[in-house]
């Protein structure tokens, strides 16, 4: 019983059986009856549907099949009618063999069984209802000069299972002689053995006589021609033509008459000489002109081209006046059209290469007037033939000879010697120089004497201005016209030996400009590059003139101010300079706001040599920006050891995202009158692993520089977006969250493209999202912003302004855009309500917003009496440190749990 | 790796003592529990007190694995607490479907590293599209990471499941866990047990999940002309005869799709997974025998190049179609895969809505209905 399935095996152990153990019980009994009856009955399933799948295969299959019948029997309707339809173009081709009086006919070697169409016994003159002739009797119908040469070509056409091509005379019952051309093919088996004869009979007689005819006339003419250079031709009534021998000659080949026809002689005409040739030809056929006399040009054997001249005339015309034969000359005329075409090649050459270069030709006669000028373009050269001509170089008074090669000139001309390169000089009507380089040689008449000068002469005005420009570019900004970095270094290496040596010191201003990109990016290069042109405008003319204003590229900017050791008086230039920098710009008809960020290092304090000099002003630069910008900042050494600090944090800050660094803080938002959280603002913290907790202002700057804002901006959207889809699910009530835009992020592209698909990856309702931007970023580029806000609401995403109060602060600009929320900076509030200043300010904010349906948002609120002063004044939601610093998620959904309603009562 | 396993059961407890010595940051507690949160969220919460420092996974099941049976309504736990191998969790939350390719990237994502070797998905069952899940998390990681899971249960009731994640019961949420080191032995397998019938026809008509037609025909009229007298019970016996699809003709791994539902209106069927067009699909049937004896066949898949004396831990995920389909067989499918693994091997798992495995070795992770995976893991021996 060993051999029992395993699965059964399994089965009886799973009732404690074995293959030796019967059951104990009735119950064990029954159940393995049960489990046995399953496995059939699963077994019987499962052969039902086997059957069933088989069946239904079966029927399909029969479906198929009869789907093939019917297949078929449209095929053999097909064949019958294309048999019926062959039947017919039998008809016709018997037809087209009589017309064209060509047999056809067809012999089965084994067989001997003969087919002849009807024209083969047409042709012979023979009954087509009586029985093919064989070949013996074909033989007999043969002309007896050719039947010796028929049976021979024939025989041996078949013995060689080769084909056989040959012309032959028959004589008819009635007398009369045919020329037939006669084709055969033979077929062979795999043997080599002849099995089919096939072939064609074509009635040639008339082709043949026209032969004859003209064999006999080309005799006649060959034998007055013979000898002389000249070609006969003639060209018959069927387009025949016939070339003398010398024609062939004229090609490249031996002395052989050439019978052509007139297509394949104007095949064998030059493309560009066709057209012409044809014209004659035609006017002379219809008679417009007596007679054609043309040049023209004949490929010959070798793919050359030969040159003829053909002359000629109709000489036969029919009674209506149509042309019935042509007859003429060809003269092989190609080596005088190679002497000719060499020379005006040479000339050609002569003038295209003039005409290409600038230059232009001269001659003088032996006192040096001009005495012929030639390939001078007024229009480009400016100047006029008339000017020259009969004037000497010297004395033309539009030309003169450039002083440093007048006395050269002189001296080689009067010596007679040839001479290069030398430089004239003129001026055009509107007064702008040009320059000439002259180059020349003496000319001799046949007895040697001096007759005067020849040579060329060139513009070379561009390449002057172009070593010029060269020269300018190397130390000059192209674009502003400052001196470049090369330029600067240098000039700055000068004034360090000078102040080395007098024991003087100088200073070193690093400017850049604050928010140059944004206008590159916003208004496009144009409007960067002419504001950068108004900057440097702005330093000329706002500082000394022995100050040394450069641009070392982008958007920086350097003045180097000699003598000058008094901070107060350095002081007084940084800010001049701000000042000159700051005014309003007008770019693309629009007013514009720049400001400049300065570093000023001084020698010798500062650095040793030029490059330490510049880096330490660059450093300071950099803390003027850090400072706030639109400032200036002397370096010190600190600053050093602070870029340093800088740059790791770039390059921390650039793992950061990955790392997982960020993370997200939250502050609740609180409706002052019902007391309750009604928003939330999601603020980002960076958990530097060296530094623990970095705030935004310490990176944020660095991360809008540095373009590491638009990831991180995406960041803080999609894991805001994300965690107030989590609260919800918690249990939470949806509350509104705000995430802060910054300017770059607001400015790019992607931004409403990137919060649409947050929005769809989290699932969280668009009016759950409200951003905040500053009132400078809406003011950067006021048309954008207005549509990107607008298409924001559009979404259903509410808009806050944030800092309000610190910049612009026109709430009545304000209104042109579509804007939810104001919310007053925090330093409005910090001194409420003892400050009156801030307090009327406050004040006057939340009643206008609410005059244009905005909701007012307190920010940093601290201290009770902030509060009920806000309360007090209408002012709608607050947040602040008085109601709850931001809290990590988790502490921020215990603090909404446990939120007491009526913290806020006053 | 030190290994223990523990069932609880609702209304009787724990089926043993809580040994100590097994709480680390490198021990992984997986557990499967019932449909009814109560019990289970009791029990999870007395885990967790247990294992403050572990790694804890887990979700809804529709028929928690322990050893070698099946039981509903209580707690099956693994707690594997490994020498050298270190564990990473990482969790999202999902609102739609749609995301399920995100969320997969998202996850892949957050746990890649030189030296992951596995990860471990456990995804809420009703809300999440296990192909794309599957594909996003593909898209991510390479190809020698090795990545089985499944999608969580409730029973045969479908309304709503729940994984362990942020350290409760949640629903809408995809777990994962990532296994690193290279001291990770790692073996799977996955089988089905089920046999092709009639011919291989074409998708010519889908939109998602949902087949409208084959070779241009009314998928349910053709489904139910091969079913013959059994169309009689549509659409419960629609378990019994899932389609097996593949990409073409020498796709050579086919994937089977449960039947959620018909459709008479538009003559459609409904299915547990995509159903492309274009994708050439056949009818399935299978025996009670057929998904037994398959069952061992991934197991034995999945335990090879583990030793017979190793003690590994063995994560089996079977399909809920499965489950109906054997009936009180159920215990047998279990009891076969146990036999074909070492001995000492401590086997969790859970019947599920559909279950991530690659379908062969080396291949990638895919989402599969009606089937056994099986996912045996252990550490390599220290070296000396």
């Amino acid at each position: 019983m060993s051999d029992m399935h395993p699965l059964l095996l399994r089965q009886l152990a799973r009732l404690d059986l074995g293959p030796d153990t019967h059951p104990g019980s009735l119950a064990q009994w029954r159940l393995l009856l049960a489990r046995v009856s399953r496995a059939y009955v699963e077994a019987e399933q499962d052969r039902y549907l086997l059957e069933r799948s088989q069946d239904l295969a079966s029927a399909e299959l029969l479906e198929v099949n009869s789907a093939l019948e019917a297949e078929k029997a449209l095929l053999e309707s097909r064949v019958a009618e294309r048999t019926q339809w062959l039947r017919q173009s039998e008809a016709h081709l018997s037809e087209a063999q009589r017309i064209a009086t060509l047999g056809s006919w067809s012999f089965d070697v084994p067989t001997g069984a003969t087919e002849w169409s009807e024209e083969c016994y047409r042709l012979f003159g023979l009954e087509p209802t009586g029985a093919a002739p064989n070949f013996d009797q074909v033989l007999e119908l043969t002309h007896p000069e050719d039947r010796e040469r028929v049976r021979n070509a024939i025989v041996a056409a078949n013995k060689q299972g080769a084909n056989a091509d040959i012309e032959f005379r028959i004589l008819r019952e009635n007398g009369q002689v045919l020329w037939l051309h006669a084709i055969e093919e033979t077929f062979t088996n795999s043997e080599g053995r002849v099995i089919l004869l096939r072939g064609t009979l074509h009635d040639i007689t008339r082709q043949k006589q026209a032969e004859l005819e003209r064999d006999q006339a080309t005799k006649r003419l060959n034998t007055a021609m013979h000898g002389s250079n000249l070609i006969l031709v003639d060209v018959d009534p069927h387009g025949v033509v016939y070339l003398s021998e010398r024609w062939n000659v004229l090609l490249g080949g031996p002395p052989q008459e050439t019978y052509t026809t007139f297509d394949a002689l104007t095949a064998l005409t030059h493309e560009d000489d066709r057209d012409a040739i044809l014209q004659q030809y035609v006017d002379t056929l219809t008679g417009r002109a007596a007679e054609y006399n043309i040049e023209h040009r004949v490929r010959a054997h070798d793919g050359t081209w030969r040159w003829v001249r053909s002359r000629g005339r109709v000489v036969e015309r029919d009674a209506f006046g149509r042309a019935l034969r042509l007859a003429g000359i060809n003269e092989d005329i190609t080596p005088r059209k190679i002497a000719e075409e060499k020379l005006r090649s040479s000339e050609a050459r002569f003038r295209s290469l003039l005409a290409l270069s600038s230059d232009w030709y001269w001659e003088q006669d032996e006192e040096l007037r001009f005495t012929k000028v030639s390939g001078l373009d007024p229009q480009n050269h400016r100047i006029g033939v008339d000017q020259l001509l009969g004037k000497t170089g010297f004395e033309a008074g539009e030309m003169q000879v450039d002083q440093s090669d007048a006395a050269r000139h002189r001296a080689l001309t009067a010596a007679r010697e040839p001479f290069k390169d030398l430089c004239y000089t003129t001026r055009d009507a509107d007064g702008q120089w040009r320059f000439w380089s002259f180059s020349g040689e003496p000319m001799t008449d046949a007895d040697g004497r001096f007759t005067g000068y020849r040579g060329i002469a060139r513009d070379v005005t561009q390449s002057r201005q172009a070593e010029e420009k060269i020269r300018r570019l190397a130390h000059f900004d192209e674009l502003t016209g400052l001196p470049n970095r090369t330029m600067f270094m240098h000039t700055l290496q000068r004034a360090l030996s000078l102040a080395q040596r007098r024991n003087k010191s100088f200073a070193i201003f690093f400017i850049d400009l604050d928010r140059f990109k944004n206008i590159n990016d916003s208004l496009g290069h144009e409007a960067g590059d002419q504001l950068l042109q108004d900057v440097a405008r702005r330093l000329r003319h706002h500082l000394r003139e022995s100050d040394t204003v450069a641009r070392l590229g982008g958007d920086e900017f350097v003045v180097l101010v000699e003598d000058c050791a008094d901070v107060r008086e350095l002081d007084a230039i940084a800010q001049n300079i701000l000042n000159a920098v700051g005014r309003p710009y007008m770019l693309s008809g629009q007013e514009y706001h720049v400001t400049g960020s300065i570093g000023i290092s001084t020698y010798p304090t500062d650095g040793q040599d030029p490059a330490a000099l510049l880096k330490n002003a660059d450093i300071a630069m950099y803390m003027a920006k850090d400072h706030g910008k639109n400032n200036f900042q002397f370096y010190s050494p600190q600053q050093n050891a602070h870029s340093f600090e800088r740059l790791a944090l770039e390059s921390s800050l650039r793992h950061a995202l990955e790392r997982g660094e960020f993370m997200l803080h939250f502050q609740p938002k609180v409706d002052i009158a019902g007391g309750h959280i009604v928003g939330v603002e999601a603020l980002l913290r960076w958990n530097h692993p060296d530094l623990q907790m970095v705030m935004p202002n310490q990176f944020i700057p660095l991360a809008e520089e540095t373009g590491l804002i638009v990831p991180i901006g995406r960041w803080v959207l999609r894991t805001a977006c994300a965690q107030s889809v989590a609260w919800q699910r918690e249990g939470l009530a949806p509350l509104r969250i705000a995430v802060n835009l910054s300017a770059r992020q607001f400015a790019h592209d992607g931004l409403l493209q990137d919060i649409a698909d947050i929005i769809d990856e989290t699932g969280l309702a668009p009016g759950g999202l409200e951003v905040e931007i500053t009132e400078s970023m809406v003011m950067q580029n006021p048309e954008r912003a207005v549509t990107t806000l607008t298409r924001l609401r559009e979404m259903g995403i509410s808009v806050s302004i944030d800092d309000f109060g610190t910049g612009y602060s026109s709430l009545g600009y304000l209104k042109r855009f579509p804007v939810d929320n104001v919310k007053v900076d925090r330093s409005f509030i910090k001194d409420l309500p003892h400050d009156q200043d801030d307090a009327a300010i406050t004040r006057a904010v939340i009643a206008m917003a609410q005059s244009l349906r905005m909701r007012v948002i307190a920010e940093g609120v601290e201290t009770r009496e902030q509060l009920n002063f806000l309360r007090e004044h209408g002012c709608d939601e607050c947040q602040g440190y008085y109601l709850s610093r931001p809290l990590p998620a988790g502490e921020f959904a215990l603090l909404v749990r446990s939120w007491p309603r009526l913290t806020l009562a006053a | 790796m030190l290994l223990h396993t523990i069932r609880y059961q609702d209304g009787v407890g724990w089926s043993g003592p809580w040994p100590g010595g097994l709480d680390s940051e490198r021990t992984l507690a997986v557990m499967f529990g019932g449909g009814t949160t109560v019990a289970a969220r009791k029990a999870v919460a007395e885990v967790a007190a247990h294992l403050p420092r572990a790694v804890l996974m887990g979700c809804s099941s529709a028929g928690e694995i322990c050893a070698d049976r099946v039981q509903d309504g209580g707690l099956s736990v693994a707690i594997a607490r490994f020498d050298d191998v270190a564990l990473r969790k990482a969790a999202l939350p999902i609102t739609d479907p749609y995301q399920s390719r995100a969320v997969g990237q998202q996850l892949a994502t957050m746990l890649a590293a030189p030296d992951l070797r596995a990860m471990f998905v456990l995804s809420d069952g009703l809300r999440v599209n296990g192909t794309q899940l599957a594909a996003g998390i593909n898209s991510v990681l390479p190809d020698d990471v090795v990545v089985t899971g499944g999608l969580a249960g409730d029973g045969e009731r479908f309304a709503s499941t729940w994984v362990l994640a942020e350290g409760s019961l949640v629903s809408d949420w995809v777990t994962a866990v990532g296994l690193y080191g290279s001291r990770l032995r790692i073996g799977h397998g996955c089988s089905a047990g089920w046999s092709p019938f009639g011919p291989e026809r074409r998708i010519t008509a889908a939109a998602g999940n949902v087949l409208f037609e084959l070779d241009g025909k009314p998928a349910l009229g053709l489904y139910r002309e091969y079913l013959g007298e059994r169309a009689a019970g549509l659409p419960a016996t629609a378990l019994l005869f899932p389609l097996s699809i593949r990409r073409d003709a020498d796709d050579a791994q086919p994937l089977i799709r449960t039947i959620l539902g018909i459709d008479e209106a538009s003559q459609s069927l409904t299915f547990a997974g995509d159903v492309p067009e274009g994708h050439r699909a056949r009818l399935m049937r299978t025996s009670t025998d057929r998904l037994i004896q398959s069952a061992a066949v991934a197991a034995s898949d999945a335990a090879r190049g583990f030793p017979a004396a190793a003690q590994p831990l063995a994560l089996a995920i079977s399909c809920v179609g499965r489950r109906l389909v054997l009936g009180e067989r159920t215990d047998e499918e279990i009891e076969s895969v146990l036999d074909a693994l070492p001995t000492g091997t401590g086997q969790v798992g859970f019947y599920s809505y559909g279950e991530m495995s690659p379908a062969a070795p080396g291949g990638c992770c895919d989402l599969h209905n009606q089937t056994m995976t099986v996912t045996v893991l252990d550490e390599w021996p220290a070296a000396p």
